[in-house]
Parts: structure tokens; sequence; C-alpha cells
């Protein structure tokens, strides 16, 4: 038995003005600002910066640059036990049809537009895809030996989205010539 | 490998689908669609705006980080409130710059104490309670988590919970009588 004095507090009704006052608060809040700025800022892997990629491949070639080292430290990144995530294999890889579809469209317009893009500049971007590639076949080999590691698969969604940011800059960096 | 059976959930919002993609755009949408609910949460949680807006934004981060996990066996919306309580919990027991907790409605603040000259302002009743109080009060009250629930978010016992929203409660009538 409690000694606080909150035995049964389940059992209590809310009181009824209480209740009431509850019942008339919105669900809903708009911020005072709009926060969406700072979400994109922080989620954006790579930056989209078209005016300056009219001007210069640099920014993409960094980006490109950046996303190669954060593939390399993910490939030297231990898998321990302590890494595995409550979130099922199933969960992390059902997605991957759905993505493989985009970036096929994706590299389909980046052939088409492979011409306009600066060659040290797309020779970046297609040593960037390799690698992604490359990372791909090996969590998928992981994966084949270890099916129920949900670290491999959490991995896998990452390495994709990583793809999918790298060719949809480097199509938005071709359109934009 | 093996892929698992992908029959699309009538629960999943295809912009769900797009967003894990990789498109940032998708992303927005469902930001725009749920930020109003999740910064009413954080709010009323933290019980200060630039923290809440802090919050609020650090959920959209991480919802898009953990995306690919999101399975569709639930909404969307659902499991996004999820992400945002333990955000805010969270976020809650890492700052340092949260007031010490007012122990008794003489000493509430005057956002509190106002509403005894007949002004009533649930909204303002609420950030003015001690912390954790405040926050098992909106976890329980207004958003309907159970005590179980709400310990294991928080980290602490299921009595100290019902202790909790007790005195909630309490304060509450007592700045509301």
């Amino acid at each position: 038995m409690s000694t606080d004095g909150t035995d049964g507090v389940d059992d209590l009704e809310l009181p009824a003005d209480l209740a009431a006052l509850i019942g008339g608060l919105p669900m809903e809040i708009e911020p005072d600002r709009d926060l969406w700025e700072g979400v994109e800022a922080a989620v954006a892997p790579v930056p989209l910066p078209l005016r300056a990629a009219r001007r210069s491949w640099l920014p993409l070639a960094l980006a490109a640059a950046t996303l190669i080292g954060a593939l390399a430290a993910w490939s030297v990144r231990p898998v321990a036990p302590g890494d595995v995530r409550e979130e099922t294999t199933q969960a992390a890889v059902r997605w991957e049809d759905d993505v493989r579809a985009t970036t096929d469209e994706l590299e389909a317009v980046l052939e088409r537009r492979r011409g306009e893009l600066d060659p040290q500049a797309l020779a970046v971007i297609e040593r960037a895809l390799a690698d992604i590639d490359a990372a791909i076949a090996d969590v998928h080999r992981a994966l084949a030996a270890d099916p129920g590691n949900d670290a491999l698969a959490a991995a896998l969604a990452d390495v994709w989205q990583r793809k999918v940011h790298l060719l949809r800059n480097a199509a938005e960096l071709a359109e934009a010539g | 490998m093996p892929l698992p059976d992908r029959t699309p959930s009538p629960l999943v919002d295809p912009r769900v689908a797009a967003a894990v993609g990789g498109d940032l755009r998708a992303f927005e949408g469902l930001y725009r669609d749920h930020v109003g609910r999740v910064h009413a949460l954080a709010l009323r949680m933290c019980g200060r705006g630039a923290f809440a807006e802090e919050m609020t934004q650090e959920v959209f981060v991480k919802a898009w980080r953990k995306l690919h996990l999101f399975d569709g066996r639930s909404r969307f919306s659902t499991w996004l409130h999820r992400l945002a309580v333990n955000t805010v919990v969270d976020g809650m027991r890492h700052e340092a710059h949260e007031p010490e907790a007012t122990e008794n409605v003489a000493e509430l603040p005057d956002n509190v104490r106002y509403l005894r000259q007949g002004r009533i302002d649930l909204e303002r009743a609420i950030a003015g309670l001690p912390t954790k109080a405040r926050m098992v009060f909106v976890l329980h009250d207004v958003e309907g988590y159970k005590h179980e629930e709400i310990a294991e978010m928080m980290g602490i016992s299921g009595g100290t919970a019902r202790g909790q929203l007790h005195r909630a409660r309490g304060l509450l009538r007592e700045v509301l009588r």
C-alpha cells in the first residue's frame, strides 16, 4: 500500500471541472514561426546549391566527397550486439523496391544529361555511386548471412537514402546546366 | 536476398514511402500536416515556447532519420506521436535550463496565480506546474497514455507516475477553485 495517499488514483475519475477544461484544449497549436527551415537544414545530408552549381561543380563534389567519407566510416563501424535495434529487419528492407524504382528514374535522368555535367564533377559522382553500390552489395551479403540483424537492415536503408540524395542532387545539377 | 511481402498498407501515407526514398518535399508535406499536433504536445510538456520549438524541430529531424524503420502497421501519426513523446522526455531529462520545480500552489508563478482572478486559462496553469507533475498530467489526462506507459517513457515507477498525477490534479484544482 502506498504511503503517499495516492492509492487508487487510477480509479479516480478526472474531476468534472478539470475534464471540461481539458476537453476544450486544442489538439493542435501551430508554432509562432515556421520551423521547417531548421528541420530541412538538419536533415538534408547534401546541400542543393543550384545557383552555385551553375557556376561551379565544386559544391556537389565536396558533398560527394563527404558522402564517401561517411560511407568509409560506416563500413568500418562495428555492428556490436548492443547496436541491434528493436525494429524488425522486414521493416527496414521493405522499402527497397520502392527506393530502387526512384534511383532507377534518377539514374536515367543522369544518364540522359551526363554530357551537361563538368567531367570532374561527373567523375566524383560516379565514384561515389560505385562506393554506394558496393556498400549495398556488402550489406546484402551480410544480411544473407545474418538475416535477423536489425542494425544491418537499418544500414541498408540508410545507404539507399544516401544514394537517392546523391542522385537527386546530381540530376538537378545536370538539369540546371 | 528474398524480400518481404510489400503489400501496401492502407494505413501508409504515400508520402511516407516517398520520404523514405529521400523525397524531402514529401516529408515537408508530412511536417506541415503534423507540426501543430507535435508542437502542442511539446509546448504542454515543456511549458516553455522556445524549448518546445526546439523539441518540435528535433522530433521531425529524428522522424526523418528513423523513417525507414516505420513499418506501416500503425498510423504514421501514432508513430510520430510516440516518437515526439520520447524525444521531449529525453530532451527534458537532459536540459539544464528548466527552472526548479515549484513545490506548492503558494509558490506558483504569476501565470498560474492569476487564474484565481477568474481568468481561466488551463494552458498557463499546466505550464506553471512542477516539471514531472506537468509531464505526467499532459501524458495521462490530455494525451491519454496509461500510467505504465508513462512510467516506461519517463523512466520512473508507476507509483511515482500516479503520485505526480495526483499532485498535478490537486494543484490545478487548487488554482481553479
